[in-house]
């Protein structure tokens, strides 16, 4: 069965819908991770680096379009707690 | 047996505490040596417990129904006086001097702590194949992975060791060992069960939580759990009720739920099919089944992904100059926190809160939704790859249906639904709104009857 996109709040973004299905995967960044080791003073050897490599990127490939959909007004969910069940 | 099986006999004086307790260390010391469901075996305080159990009962001082219950505890969760390793050779000799909140519980109900169960280390992974405290195995097939992180505990219970084993579950760390071992695994709504003496890996997903054989057990244990407590800086306020299902549980006119996006894809088809036929069960004892249209759970397990990687970095920071005495895969998940700059994590917690409130929708629509625990049965130990429409990493594989819930916070629930082909156990999901925990083990109990017995 084809997905149907999840309808977003408009007011909750200015650019699109929340689904990497709908976004384009050119937003991510192409990042150095070596050099950024380097500029953080984080000691992981080269192998270890280069094991770690593969999976940043694909992270960043999927979270990076996510954050171009976020509207200023959207506040984190740094003290997270779950709704009461009157307030759903 | 079960607790309440064993609550039952205790009380009919088929056999004392000391003498199932004595049964079971000594299976612990048969079996342990090829599952290493166990890090610490306590033998001496346990027996101790145990007389201490059966001298009450005899005085007629009951307290309850875990009274003089033999049970394990993941090994992350503070002990008093008893090392507690949280699976890794860093904290090999971490001893607490207080116990965590769900052990000071199950201490204050009589139930008697036979040992510390074997986990994924630091509770990062899902294979449990610890390199330090060796690698838990399937009671099912000892060449295959219980599942993790909490492996030593669905193990131990799928082995018939303890009936009831505490576990933690932080992108689906007591879900998907309950999936690969048949056993019964729930995760509370956040907030509910108390974080207080348990090591943290992610302060904002991880969740405590019961491994048993059946729902009604988990909910005995949940009613135990439950409750507020100022030590936990997360802790809910929120009422706590009954959540043992009646016996004969209604689930008449609840709004069931069946994914029509992503929970059913890439799965194997048996497990597919098994949840179906227990939806169709449901639908025949009166539920309301429908189809529904959730979030997109994979933009979800990403942001999780963001949100853990950077919590359990800094968590450990402090630790990582001990490179050579991490795992190997431990250590790859931690140098990759470290590598997301402040700016993802915010982002990550400003796109959680979208989306959860995207979710909370759903819930307009349904009471539960029911998905399969994991889309694929027990992996063989050392299997780093899955066939899945495309080959998959065997940990984004075993986390795919289960991480997003502990980044909504949601209560969740994985209960066998039979066997598959290879005679391995398969397990269902049933995820509920914040707090419905009442709601979702009376749909388990309700249905884990239809789904497959035990074998002998």
């Amino acid at each position: 069965m084809p997905l149907k996109p999840w309808p977003l709040p408009q007011s909750q973004t200015n650019q699109g819908k929340i689904g990497s299905e709908t976004l384009d995967s050119k937003m991510a960044l192409q990042r150095n991770w070596k050099l950024i080791a380097v500029g953080l003073n984080l000691d992981v050897p080269d192998a270890d680096l280069e094991k770690a490599q593969a999976s940043l990127e694909k992270l960043e490939k999927d979270f990076r379009p996510l954050v171009g959909l976020l509207s200023p007004e959207t506040e984190p969910a740094f003290r997270f707690e779950c709704p009461s069940e009157e307030e759903l | 047996m079960n607790v309440q099986d064993i609550a039952r006999a205790l009380r009919a004086r088929e056999f004392s505490s000391m003498e199932l307790t004595r049964e079971t260390l000594d299976r612990i010391k048969k079996l342990n040596h090829s599952l290493a469901a166990f890090i610490t075996v306590m033998e001496e305080s346990a027996m101790a417990r145990a007389g201490q159990a059966d001298a009450e009962l005899g005085r007629g001082i009951d307290r309850g129904v875990f009274h003089g219950v033999p049970v394990a505890v993941k090994d992350l969760f503070f002990t008093r006086g008893v090392r507690t390793t949280g699976g890794s050779r860093i904290f090999a000799e971490q001893i607490p001097a207080h116990d965590a909140a769900v052990v000071e519980k199950l201490d204050a109900a009589g139930a008697v702590l036979v040992g510390k169960t074997n986990m994924h280390e630091l509770a990062y992974g899902v294979t449990s194949g610890n390199p330090h405290y060796g690698t838990v195995r399937n009671p099912w097939d000892m060449n295959r992975i219980p599942g993790g992180s909490s492996g030593g505990s669905g193990s131990a219970v799928a082995a018939g060791l303890v009936p009831l084993a505490l576990g933690s579950d932080t992108g689906g760390s007591i879900r998907i060992p309950a999936s690969y071992c048949g056993v019964v695994g729930l995760k509370p709504t956040y907030g509910l069960v108390s974080r207080f003496g348990s090591m943290p890996l992610s302060f904002t997903l991880d969740h405590m939580g019961p491994m048993t054989r059946t729902v009604r057990d988990a909910a005995l244990t949940l009613n135990l759990l439950a409750g507020f407590d100022p030590r936990d800086p997360s802790s809910s306020r929120q009422p706590v009720t009954d959540y043992l299902p009646s016996n004969n549980p209604s689930i008449a006119d609840v709004r069931i739920g069946l994914p029509e996006n992503f929970y059913f894809e890439r799965v194997e088809p048996e497990i597919a099919k098994a949840v179906k036929r227990v939806a169709e069960t449901a639908q025949t004892a009166g539920a309301r089944v429908s189809s529904v249209q959730v979030p997109d759970i994979k933009a979800i397990n990403t942001v999780a992904r963001v949100i853990l990687l950077a919590e359990a970095s800094a968590l450990l920071e402090s630790f990582l100059a001990r490179r050579t005495e991490f795992g190997s895969d431990v250590l790859g998940l931690l140098d990759q926190g470290r590598f997301l700059p402040a700016t993802d994590y915010v982002n990550a917690q400003r796109l959680r809160r979208i989306l959860r409130e995207e979710f909370l929708a759903v819930w307009k629509q349904v009471d539960c939704l029911l998905t399969p625990a994991t889309p694929c049965t027990a992996p063989k130990i050392g299997q780093s790859t899955l066939e899945m429409e495309g080959e998959e990493d065997v940990r984004l594989a075993s986390t795919r249906l289960v991480r997003a819930v502990n980044a909504m916070g949601f209560p969740a629930l994985s209960i066998p639904c039979g066997r598959d082909s290879k005679g391995l156990p398969m397990g269902l999901q049933i995820i509920g709104p914040p707090f419905q925990e009442s709601l979702i083990l009376r749909v388990g109990a309700a249905l884990e009857g239809t789904t497959g017995s035990w074998p002998a």
